[in-house]
């Protein structure tokens, strides 16, 4: 949690600082002939530094990388995995900003349907974390919850509601009526 | 037979929607028989297989944003609402990792039947139990007005443009929608709800998938094509931050990745589930449907946009208009027909889960937290107040003007900020105390509305949900880790080990 809180303090003194210096105050555009359509100011960044965008991008695919690294079972080969996926994911984050800077200094290059870094968006950022889904859904008996983890659950079960009458641990269903 | 179709193309949709409101008048009077306890009403008696589970999930998500708002917000904005979509899978993990597994058997074993009784049960502490029970309350209301709101303009348009009604009132669009979102929700409860949802999750995913198709036809050269033409005109709309900017984008991405593991819509499924081991499937079937149905998010939106750059369709009025104009003029009029029934379908299959946790606040967890027990002949009250809730939404969506927008769009964050602490990381941390889970949930609400109310501008368009959930993190963590931590109840400790 120490990690957790890490990331998200840096997040909150980011916001602050912001605040305070009174930051980022541009916005989209109307576009001149079209009133229902919006246009990007400062190549789309809307005067922020790209620094910044690096910054809370990295800082909140950090946070969500230790919510990752929780609820497999100890010692599994999956937390390696899930700590490699977590490179490549900042990795494809890095690519994307990189790809960005490209783009926004005039060059126009296409893959798969979008320009290249909407297309590090979608592709990398959006759909390769399915890799990690199957790998995750494919070991999910041996490292999230296998018969194992079944029986011992089914154990704490049977102690649990045969203690419940009495509540000699002190505690009640949540759903008793009256 | 293509001109017959196109001159009867209202028609058509009214017939699909009219047959679509039936069956789920059917579904209704079909489980009435299977709700016999108010565990049936709010959990579905914890009995759930995977396809119902995973097309129940994907439905409440992909409400009428998805369908509507979503394809507003590319062709306004660009690719900025990509950044939404595009956590979709990894939230989805995250989903799996922190919540899924835990909310699961900590409901079997306590029996609970709401996200408040898993609070009361983790922290040992009834005013928990009543502060998540107040969050879900306050953001089922916003969520279920806008719902009930988008669900009768959808009607009311259907109905104008068939000739069924000269000029047919928001008011009575309002009625009709609800009657029948009340029929079902108040026979079948949660059971009726997901099994609505199935039907209308399929419909949903056939219907975005043809849709995408129609959408690379309409250029030649498909999506490359409307990328370009997208990129000649604003550089930035085919950037990846489109024209919301790069930190507001990021925000997204942050507040919609990690924040899904705090929507109580999406997550009380996961205690409707019949085996914990069955979640391996739901996960990634959930995420496929979803998946599927985010081409029609993308595909009209950019379409819509590039269409209108290139002189192929007059100007929209407004944004939200993307999807009717589209329908209306580019797809086969059988197909217009199946995917305004989808359309009202992604409406009531989240409005129905809203209300279904929002009679579960009432009925169940406000008396719970308040008298230390739940009231008598649950089961009947829980009908009853479905009932007054859903037309109590449905006045605050007729008289109330902007402040429906203004819960709508606060929800998610709202959702996300108060319950991602609470309920995803208490589950996972055994020292998070009921004292920090109280005051994530009060600084959620605080800078969440004030900031809204406000008026408050944060810096380069960082979304407001986003500021809110990073601070009831800190909060939360910073003050689990300052007090004592206290012993936790046997059975629950154990079950955090798991």
């Amino acid at each position: 949690m120490g990690t957790l809180l890490f990331f998200a303090a840096a997040l909150l003194a980011l916001l602050v600082v912001g605040v305070i210096t009174d930051a980022g105050t541009g916005t989209a555009v109307s576009h001149p002939d079209f009133a229902s359509l919006l246009r990007g100011a400062d190549s789309g960044t809307l005067g922020a530094p790209m620094w910044s965008g690096y910054a809370v991008g990295l800082l909140a695919i950090g946070m969500m990388w230790v919510t990752l690294l929780v609820g497999f079972r100890p010692g599994h080969w999956i937390g390696t995995a899930v700590a490699v996926w977590g490179a490549w994911y900042v990795f494809a984050f890095v690519a994307l900003m990189r790809s960005y800077r490209t783009y926004a200094l005039g060059e126009t290059a296409f893959f798969a349907g979008f320009t290249a870094p909407s297309a590090w968006l979608v592709y990398g950022l959006g759909l390769s974390p399915w890799i990690l889904l199957i790998v995750v859904t494919a070991v999910f008996e041996r490292a999230y919850f296998g018969p194992e983890e079944q029986a011992r659950f089914e154990e704490i079960l049977t102690t649990s509601r045969a203690a419940a009458p009495g509540h000699p641990d002190g505690h009640t269903d949540a759903t008793k009526e009256t | 037979m293509q001109g017959v179709l196109e001159a009867n193309r209202a028609l058509i949709t009214l017939v699909s929607v009219v047959a679509y409101l039936l069956l789920c008048v059917g579904i209704g009077i079909w489980s009435l028989k299977r709700t016999k306890s108010s565990s049936d009403f709010f959990v579905a008696g914890r009995n759930l297989g995977v396809m119902v589970t995973a097309f129940a999930i994907f439905s409440s998500t992909m409400s009428g944003f998805g369908f509507v708002g979503g394809p507003g917000l590319m062709y306004s904005m660009g690719m900025s609402s990509v950044w939404i979509l595009a956590s979709t899978v990894i939230s989805n993990i995250i989903v799996l990792n922190l919540v899924a597994k835990r909310l699961r058997m900590v409901s079997e074993l306590r029996e609970c039947v709401s996200l408040p009784d898993v609070a009361a049960v983790r922290y040992g502490s009834e005013s928990v139990r009543a502060s998540v029970a107040v969050v879900i309350l306050l953001g089922v209301l916003g969520y279920l007005a806008t719902q009930i709101l988008a669900m009768s303009i959808v009607l009311q348009g259907v109905l104008a443009d068939a000739g069924v009604f000269q000029d047919p009132s928001l008011g009575l669009c309002v009625a009709i929608s609800c009657s029948v979102l009340i029929f079902y929700s108040v026979t079948g409860g949660i059971v009726a709800s997901v099994y609505t949802d199935l039907v209308q999750g399929v419909i949903m995913v056939v219907a975005a998938v043809l849709i995408f198709f129609t959408v690379l036809g309409t250029f030649e050269g498909g999506l490359a094509e409307i990328s370009r033409i997208v990129a000649a005109d604003d550089r930035a709309a085919a950037s990846p931050w489109g024209t919301i900017g790069m930190l507001s984008g990021i925000s997204w991405f942050f507040v919609f990745g990690l924040g899904v593991v705090g929507q109580p819509h999406v997550m009380t499924k996961f205690m409707m589930l019949r085996r914990v081991k069955d979640l391996r499937h739901v996960i990634p079937l959930g995420v496929f449907a979803y998946g599927t149905t985010a081409l029609l998010w993308i595909g009209i939106g950019l379409s819509m946009r590039a269409l209108v750059l290139s002189g192929g369709h007059p100007p929209l009025a407004t944004p939200d208009m993307a999807s009717s104009e589209f329908l209306q003029t580019f797809t086969h009029p059988l197909l217009a027909g199946v995917v305004f029934a989808a359309l009202l379908a992604a409406i009531m299959s989240t409005a129905d889960s809203f209300l279904n946790i929002g009679t579960a606040a009432i009925v169940h967890d406000i008396p719970n937290a308040l008298r230390g027990r739940s009231i008598t002949n649950e089961l009947m009250w829980a009908r009853i107040v479905t009932a007054l809730l859903a037309v109590a939404a449905a006045i605050v969506a007729l008289y109330t003007g902007d402040l429906v927008a203004l819960l709508g769009a606060f929800g998610w964050g709202t959702f996300a900020a108060g319950l991602v602490p609470v309920i995803a990381i208490g589950l996972n941390w055994k020292r998070a105390s009921a004292r920090a889970a109280n005051v994530a949930i009060a600084s959620s609400l605080f800078v969440n509305f004030g900031l809204r109310l406000g008026g408050v501008r944060l810096p380069y368009g960082i979304d407001h949900g986003a500021a809110a959930l990073i601070v009831s993190l800190v909060l939360f963590i910073s003050i689990s880790f300052l007090g004592t931590p206290r012993a936790l109840p046997t059975d629950i400790d154990r079950v955090m080990d798991l």
